[in-house]
């Protein structure tokens, strides 16, 4: 199965190619009041609006990501953010950008040899998704690469911050 | 689409009407005097449904009409008569029948549905009825051939044929024939083969259709001999006898259908219509909302480079725009009529079941919306009025204790006010019970016992769309599956609505929802709040204020803002949104009032940046439930996306 490679500062990760739609240049981000803080808000991609999510709280939710806006990082490109991309992704109907650091490579990977699912699980379980957001761990370009599991991110339950009794 | 396609869409189309039409007839006969003539609509429609589905080759959908005809025909020529059993077994009978055609339409065969059972007790019905009575109706009056009316009109309004004769054909199937119409059908067919046929009547499209005949009447103009022609139509099977007239003149007809000199008033008046597929539409709508939107990008860019040539073609654009939106959204209407016609039957089959007596009122079905969302709140409706029945209304008996009659009243209405729709189901039962509801969402967790007692009533009717809330005691058969109101909330909210609630305890309760008249494209006016901009839908604009911030009064350190009398709770639509880092102007407020349907809300925006026509997008899939205070997104002039701020969210009653 082929899969995107992509970095989240020095790690590296991959998503099937198969549930990605395209790989997007950094786009303008609207805030998206009463989201969970990963969800950076909505883009206009070629006239759809597009929610777009931010992998870091994923990675690292302990430590948490800069409190700096992101929507800004995201709209103009610095010599720091000059690669980031939005990959746009699917799980069945819903469909989401996912900001990455930047895009390396599409390559082949044979999970019955090299995935070892047993590995990584517990020490990569993203605070703010349900499930494992990896799936395991596979060696690509001589470096450890995180197979993202995508389910756990495009999980709409996680989405809205507000509780179930929203009383006016 | 291929042919064999669209004849079974028309075929499925039409059989609804049709079944719809039989449940009409059905449901009048039930409440209203039995009268030959309503006797004969039904005779009708399970006739012309036999026809259509025995051309299709629904063999079991053929029989089981033949069968309800076989009964009809009975009660017509009073073998029997009617009684409430019988409404029971034909209003068994159209379910099944509609059960078929959803089976057709989901690609099962007819023979998916058992029709054994029915079959059995129709027959049972024709057994007990079949005492030797009255003979069958017959019409004898067949005018003599060649001076019937179709003939004289078709001459009324051409000159005769310079090439063959003109003949008036009359074709008669054997009385024992089944299918009429399918044999007529095929001898028009072998007419139109042989010779120009000018009128025929019923046509043969009407016949493709299913319209019931017993003879049909043909003009045609040929040089064949009167005996070819006669032998023609006896070529098809089950046709007793083809008349053929002697060759026609101006004159040996009868002038019955128009005096001299209107002739060409013979032809279809007013306006005419084509079938146009709903793809089609559904395109072009989307072609036109990409439009406004470059429209509205190419406007921004004019103003911009204050090019005054610019600037005016520009505007030029919009207006064309504007008023191509208005013809297409207008095509996207549709009445409610065909969503409300299904109601009847089916309160009328609840009520049996809940063991209710239950008179539906149903008002302003003619009232029109986009297509998409009359074709969207078909299920909603279906939910409220089984709430309606099931929760609102008591049973006989308990109605006769509180002093009301024992049938209650259901009132499915709807009207249009300004650009938007207002659906009202309301019933005179028993009211919603603020207790009982705050009870329960105590103990489902919705809420703490503590906040429970300050509510007030409009938030307890909140609870009741709130996700796994269900009053009833008893899990009945009728309601509490799965789908609760909280499905209906989210479901209108999408659409860009809201329902409502309001309660008298004893006296009966209302749902109303209410919708924009069109989907997607509408006028905003555009508010800019710490650097960012909302979309606010103009339509619930009431008023805008520029206030003093020094001159806000406070009530428990809650700031108010009075209008037309009222003090209305002021929001700082900054701090409802959490803008980062939002402060406000030190010294002047904007202040946006909305209102709607008798509620308002104001709220404080630091500026107004004016109007624009914007096309609403839906947040998708990962969003499939309301963020609270948001209804949408919008593109703006630039290509950045904004929000549509939800109005509901922020409106109360006070």
């Amino acid at each position: 199965m082929e899969v995107v490679l992509f970095t989240l500062a020095q790690d590296q990760y991959a998503v099937p190619v198969t549930q990605v739609d395209s790989i997007e240049p950094p786009l303008l981000v609207t805030r998206l009041p009463g989201t969970a803080a990963f969800v950076m808000g909505l883009a206009n991609l070629r006239g759809t609006v597009l929610p777009i999510l931010d992998l870091r709280h994923f990675a690292w939710p302990t430590v948490g990501v800069q409190a700096d806006p992101l929507a800004t990082a995201v709209a103009q490109p610095s010599s720091e953010t000059a690669e980031v991309r939005v990959l746009v992704v699917h799980v069945g109907e819903i469909t989401a950008g996912l900001r990455v650091d930047a895009v390396l490579d599409v390559v082949e990977v044979d999970f019955d040899r090299d995935v070892r699912t047993d590995r990584g699980k517990g020490e990569f379980r993203g605070g703010e998704s349900q499930g494992d957001f990896i799936d395991g761990i596979v060696s690509l370009k001589q470096l450890p690469t995180g197979l993202i599991r995508l389910e756990s991110i495009l999980n709409p339950s996680l989405a809205l911050t507000t509780g179930p009794a929203e009383l006016r | 689409m291929d042919k064999q396609n669209s004849y079974l869409s028309l075929f499925i189309e039409e059989s609804r009407e049709h079944i719809q039409a039989l449940d009409n007839q059905l449901l009048q006969l039930e409440q209203g005097t039995v009268d030959r003539e309503s006797v004969q609509s039904l005779f009708r429609f399970a006739h012309t449904l036999k026809g259509m589905a025995s051309t299709m080759g629904f063999l079991h959908m053929t029989e089981l009409t033949h069968h309800m005809e076989d009964l009809l025909d009975a009660l017509r020529s009073e073998r029997l008569t009617w009684s409430s059993e019988m409404a029971d077994l034909l209003f068994a009978c159209s379910g099944v029948l509609r059960q078929m055609v959803d089976g057709i339409d989901a690609g099962r065969p007819d023979s998916a549905i058992d029709v054994g059972v029915l079959l059995h007790q129709l027959a049972d019905f024709l057994g007990r009825g079949s005492v030797p009575g009255k003979p069958l109706h017959k019409d004898g009056t067949t005018a003599p051939v060649g001076e019937d009316g179709l003939a004289a009109q078709w001459l009324a309004s051409h000159s005769l044929p310079a090439d063959g004769q003109l003949y008036s054909l009359r074709i008669v199937p054997e009385e024992s024939c089944s299918l009429p119409g399918v044999r007529l059908f095929m001898a028009v067919r072998a007419y139109v083969a042989r010779c120009q046929v000018v009128a025929a009547q019923p046509s043969a499209e009407e016949l493709a259709q299913g319209v019931v005949a017993t003879q049909g009447d043909l003009v045609i103009v040929s040089d064949l001999s009167p005996e070819t022609l006669v032998d023609i139509g006896m070529g098809i099977s089950e046709i007793a006898r083809v008349e053929v007239s002697k060759p026609l003149q101006r004159g040996t007809v009868k002038d019955t259908a128009k005096p001299p000199g209107t002739g060409t008033e013979m032809s279809h008046k007013g306006t005419t219509s084509v079938r146009v597929s709903t793809e089609k539409l559904d395109l072009l709508f989307n072609l036109v909302t990409e439009l406004v939107e470059t429209k509205t990008r190419l406007e921004t860019v004019a103003k911009q480079q204050s090019d005054g040539v610019l600037v005016e073609t520009a505007e030029q654009l919009s207006r064309l725009t504007r008023q191509l939106q208005e013809v297409v959204m207008q095509t996207r209407l549709m009445s409610l009529e065909t969503v409300f016609q299904r109601f009847p039957r089916m309160v009328r089959d609840l009520a049996k079941g809940l063991g209710k007596q239950v008179e539906l009122q149903v008002e302003g079905a003619q009232t029109e919306l986009d297509r998409a969302l009359v074709e969207e709140l078909g299920d909603l409706l279906v939910h409220l009025l089984r709430n309606a029945l099931d929760h609102g209304l008591e049973t006989p008996e308990r109605r006769l204790a509180a002093g009301k009659p024992a049938t209650g009243v259901v009132r499915l209405a709807a009207y249009s006010k300004g650009n938007r729709a207002f659906i009202e189901i309301a019933e005179d039962g028993q009211g919603i019970d603020l207790q009982k509801v705050v009870h329960k969402a105590v103990d489902k967790g919705l809420v703490s016992a503590q906040e429970a007692t300050a509510l007030r009533a409009e938030q307890v009717y909140n609870l009741l769309f709130q996700p796994g809330f269900s009053t009833s005691e008893v899990l009945s058969d009728v309601s509490g599956r799965g789908v609760g109101l909280d499905v209906v909330k989210s479901k209108v909210q999408s659409l860009g609505g809201e329902v409502q609630v309001e309660s008298q305890p004893g006296k009966g309760s209302v749902f109303r929802i209410n919708l924009p008249l069109t989907l997607s494209i509408f006028t905003a006016m555009l508010v800019w709040v710490g650097g960012e901009v909302y979309a606010v839908p103009l339509d619930a604009v009431y008023q805008v204020y520029t206030q003093k911030r020094q001159d806000v009064h406070t009530l428990q350190g809650k700031p108010l803002f009075f209008v037309d009398n009222q003090s209305l709770p002021l929001v700082f639509l900054g701090e409802a949104f959490q803008v980062p880092n939002y402060q406000g102007d030190p010294d002047l407020l904007q202040v946006l009032v909305l209102a709607r349907d008798g509620r308002y809300a104001a709220l404080a925006v630091d500026g107004f940046l004016g109007q624009q026509e914007v096309v609403l997008k839906a947040l998708g899939a990962y969003f499939p439930k309301e963020i609270p205070g948001i209804s949408g997104a919008l593109v703006l002039g630039d290509g950045r996306v904004a929000l549509v701020v939800n109005p509901g969210y922020f409106l109360r009653k006070e």
